[in-house]
């Protein structure tokens, strides 16, 4: 066999396979696997485990995460929960949280906070070592649940707290 | 059966120019380098143990990400070493395939060590994809690259190859395309039963919509913006067709670069996606085009009658970065005269003496005007594609003294320049 063909067999089974993964993948998470009503094996780290999806379902509520710095504490003790309120609460510019700047885009503005919130021991922490000046953090989500029809509809309800623990080791531990 | 392999042959096995994935190669290096690069920025933030840091188990192997995971700080930062040289090798086409496979290593490292940048948008997903095409043959370097010019060989940006690999990057262009408006209508889709443009416009301003010129008038216009994203994703669906079909081929790329420049000024989406999509999209022009109009341009310079440029053949290093120059001449805009061959130089100027160009080298414009030294190849920066992106630094203010200082002490230790050079 000369090489030529040796070539055009090789790109010829690439070509193939290539494109049999492309397009499995990009088609078993919404269509494949409600056929099967199983979980398909995944080709693991080139193509988005559930396929190609930008923008493909919006609707009409919008949430944010703002995150607050405590400065002074007040704990309560009600049984076995804590209760804490601050006594200077300051809002924190999420660009100030996470400081990598992307270019011609804004990462804060595609809901980057959205997934840190969900991490709260590690996000807690990294506060912390972001802004070591509070004693707590406050994480609140502030959702439109309609911005169409009442766009000034506000609800406002708070994630987590979180003392740091350079205030549990100073303050609680005298 | 012939028929079927005369059209496989045809698609993917035929030999094509492959300038087109030359011209795209640093496209796609700028644009790995302007994702990953920002994050580098802030090690503390986002790579060492301070950092905030998220795993994709999903996308990459658990124990890749648990190996990753116990990198000490030394090793994050020879990464990012590894990185920043590779994905410069990469721009300029050093090593061209080995510096892109290196390059996507040291990102699926990043990756691995927090996903919460980079893993986590589609953009890169598609980014990823190309990327790894080109990891698979070094096409990409065959033009436009350092490769290409200490590779000599003059006729490189017509070198033919399979054209298997541009088409499956057409491919990849066109799929996305449809798969991302399939999924706008399909399975979660909402685009034809909701009015998903409606609400995105009335985005708070934390949101991903930002403050164009027609915002405040199209979010009033519900039944206007439900028309526009009935719009999108009818383009979007046919788009793969409009790129195939040669009559409309030329007007679907126009399309793609509007419609992600629209994208661009209007929401906060990853900047990748401008860079990538219009930029594959020129990878549907055919090569053979491309050559064609190359070869139309030189034999046009050619008629006009070419600068000269008048250098020492006596001299090795000199004769080396003429074969660099004569590489780097896509439009023939350049014809080298070694001087020792001529008797008497005033015939190509007047003011010219073999004296004076044993000293430096001399270009001489078709209008007459006479450029030595540093700003002949001042000149020639503007003039040789392969280095435009030189001619900022060569015309920077300042430069004008300092250049000829530099190439004073290039001249006198060309000796030892020339070792350096490869034969």
């Amino acid at each position: 066999m000369s090489y030529k063909t040796i070539r055009n067999v090789a790109i010829t089974v690439f070509v193939i396979c290539w494109s049999l993964v492309y397009h499995y993948m990009s088609i078993k998470h919404f269509y494949l696997q409600p056929l099967v009503s199983k979980a398909l094996p995944r080709v693991p780290m080139l193509f988005p485990p559930a396929g190609w999806i930008m923008f493909f379902n919006v609707d009409d509520q919008f949430g944010e995460v703002q995150v607050y710095g405590i400065k002074g504490v007040d704990l309560q003790v009600k049984g076995s929960d804590v209760y804490m309120r601050g006594k200077e609460y300051s809002l924190i510019d999420p660009h100030d949280v996470f400081r990598t700047r992307t270019i011609l885009f804004d990462n804060i503005h595609r809901g980057l906070m959205h997934g840190a919130v969900g991490h709260q021991k590690p996000f807690c922490d990294f506060l912390e070592h972001r802004f070591p000046y509070y004693d707590a953090f406050e994480v609140r989500y502030v959702g439109y649940p309609s911005l169409t029809k009442d766009p000034h509809q506000r609800i406002e309800r708070i994630y987590y707290q979180c003392l740091t623990q350079r205030y549990i080791k100073d303050e609680l531990h005298q | 059966m012939n028929f079927i392999s005369k059209i496989w042959s045809q698609l993917f096995l035929i030999e094509r120019p492959s300038i087109s994935l030359s011209f795209i190669r640093p496209i796609i290096a700028l644009t790995t380098i302007f994702y990953i690069g920002p994050t580098l920025c802030h090690l503390g933030d986002n790579y060492f143990p301070t950092a905030f840091k998220t795993t994709d188990p999903s996308f990459l192997p658990l124990g890749l990400i648990e190996l990753v995971q116990r990198s000490p700080n030394w090793v994050i930062v020879l990464f990012v070493w590894v990185f920043a040289v590779f994905s410069f090798f990469f721009l300029v086409g050093f090593l061209s395939q080995l510096s892109c496979i290196v390059m996507v290593l040291s990102c699926y490292y990043f990756q691995a060590l927090n996903s919460f940048h980079i893993g986590s948008t589609l953009s890169w997903d598609i980014l990823l994809v190309a990327l790894f095409l080109f990891c698979l043959t070094p096409y990409h370097g065959d033009y436009f690259s350092v490769d290409c010019l200490l590779g000599g060989r003059e006729d490189a940006y017509k070198r033919r190859r399979s054209y298997f690999l541009q088409r499956l990057l057409q491919l990849h262009v066109g799929f996305m395309y449809f798969y991302t408006a399939l999924y706008k209508i399909t399975a979660q889709g909402n685009w034809f039963t909701d009015n998903p443009l409606y609400y995105v416009l009335n985005y708070p301003s934390a949101g991903v919509t930002k403050y164009f010129i027609l915002r405040d008038y199209l979010m009033n216009k519900p039944q206007l913006c439900y028309w526009l994203g009935v719009g999108i994703v009818v383009t979007e669906l046919s788009m793969i067709l409009l790129l195939f079909w040669r009559k409309t081929r030329v007007s679907a790329i126009y399309l793609s670069f509007f419609f992600h420049i629209i994208l661009l000024l209007t929401l906060d989406v990853p900047a990748i996606l401008f860079f990538v999509f219009p930029t594959l999209a020129l990878l549907f022009i055919n090569p053979d085009y491309i050559v064609d109009w190359i070869e139309q341009k030189r034999a046009a310079n050619a008629k006009i009658g070419p600068m000269i440029l008048i250098y020492d053949g006596d001299c090795g290093f000199c004769r080396k970065c003429v074969r660099i120059l004569k590489v780097a001449d896509l439009f023939g805009v350049l014809k080298f005269v070694d001087f020792r061959g001529i008797d008497d130089l005033s015939q190509l100027h007047p003011s010219l003496t073999k004296e004076a160009a044993t000293k430096q080298a001399y270009l001489v414009e078709p209008s007459g005007k006479l450029f030595g030294g540093f700003f002949a190849f001042q000149k020639i920066s503007l003039n040789l594609p392969m280095f435009y992106s030189l001619a900022p630094i060569l015309y920077f203010p300042g430069m004008g003294l300092l250049g000829p200082v530099f190439y004073k002490i290039v001249s006198k230790n060309r000796f030892l320049f020339n070792k350096l050079l490869p034969n």
